[in-house]
C-alpha cells in the first residue's frame, strides 16, 4: 500500500517534471512573439513618421521653389529662378508650421546636423542664373 | 528520444529566430518616387532658364553638356537626353545616350531641335 502510494507521488513529480519541460518552450517561444511583435510595430511607427517627415519636406520644398520663393517680374512668376532674399528665417518658420514639422531648414549651404531627413531641389539663383541645391531639411 | 524531441524542437525554435530576426533589422526605404521625378523636372527647367534650349541644336551641344556637367558635379546624378545623345556622363555611350547606365527617373519630352520638333527622353539616372 505505501509502495503505491510512493509510486503515485512519484509518477505525479515526473508529470509535473515534463509540464515544467514543455511550458519553458512555450514561454519562451510566445516571449519571442511578443518581442518580435513589439519590435515590428516600433519599426512600423518609425518608418512611417520618417515617410510623413519626408512627404512634408517633399510639399514645402516644392512650395518653395514653384511659388514660394521665386524671382516674379511684372506679376510672372519663374519657378525654379530662387530670389535668395525671400529664404528668411519668417518665411521658414512659418513654413514650418504650415507643414506640421519640428525643425525646418532651408538654404543653399549643406546642413551639418545629419540627424534630419534633407532633401535639395535644384534650382538657378541671381540674375547670372547659377545653377545651385536648395537644401530643405527637418524632423 | 525525448533528447533527440527537444533537440529537434530547439533547432526549430532557433531557425524561426535566426530568419526572423534580420527581417526585422530590414530598414522600410522611404518611397521617394515623386522626388525623383521633381529632380528631373527641375534639371530641366534649370536648363531652360539657363537658355540652353533657345536656338536648341548640335550647335549648343558645348553649352547644354556644361550645364549638364554642373548638375552631375553638385548632385552625382547623371544627366542624359535620349534621342539628341547629349548626356553628362560620357562612357558606355552605345545607341542610346544612357547606355550603360542606370535610370532613376525618365520624363518625355518635345522640343525644337536644329529647326525640328523632336521628342526625346529626358533622364538622370547613375
Amino acid at each position: 500500500m505505501t509502495a503505491q502510494i510512493r509510486s503515485r507521488r512519484a509518477g505525479r513529480g515526473v508529470l509535473s517534471l515534463d509540464a515544467m519541460f514543455s511550458l519553458v518552450p512555450i514561454l519562451v517561444m510566445l516571449l519571442l512573439v511578443m518581442e518580435i511583435e513589439a519590435v515590428s510595430v516600433k519599426q512600423s511607427e518609425d518608418a512611417s513618421h520618417r515617410q510623413q517627415v519626408f512627404d512634408k519636406l517633399v510639399s514645402a520644398a516644392d512650395y518653395t521653389v514653384k511659388s514660394g520663393a521665386v524671382v516674379r517680374e511684372g506679376g510672372i512668376r519663374y519657378p525654379n529662378w530662387v530670389n535668395e532674399k525671400n529664404i528668411t528665417n519668417s518665411y521658414t518658420d512659418s513654413l514650418r508650421e504650415r507643414v506640421g514639422v519640428n525643425s525646418l531648414y532651408m538654404g543653399f549651404g549643406e546642413p551639418s546636423d545629419s540627424s534630419q531627413i534633407c532633401i535639395y531641389r535644384l534650382v538657378v539663383v541671381g540674375q547670372e542664373k547659377a545653377i545651385k541645391r536648395l537644401f530643405v531639411c527637418g524632423g | 528520444m525525448q533528447s533527440i524531441e527537444a533537440a529537434i524542437s530547439l533547432l526549430v525554435l532557433l531557425s524561426i529566430s535566426a530568419s526572423v530576426m534580420p527581417l526585422l533589422e530590414e530598414q522600410c526605404d522611404i518611397d521617394d518616387s515623386l522626388y525623383r521625378v521633381q529632380l528631373a523636372e527641375d534639371a530641366w527647367r534649370v536648363l531652360y532658364l539657363r537658355g540652353d534650349f533657345r536656338d536648341f541644336g548640335e550647335d549648343k551641344r558645348g553649352t547644354i553638356e556644361a550645364d549638364m556637367a554642373e548638375i552631375t558635379r553638385q548632385t552625382g546624378l547623371c544627366v542624359f537626353m535620349d534621342g539628341v545623345q547629349f548626356t553628362s556622363c560620357r562612357g558606355n555611350m552605345g545607341t542610346g545616350a544612357a547606355q550603360g547606365h542606370e535610370i532613376t527617373v525618365s520624363l518625355s519630352r518635345t522640343a525644337i531641335f536644329n529647326g525640328t520638333p523632336r521628342s526625346f527622353a529626358f533622364a538622370l539616372g547613375n
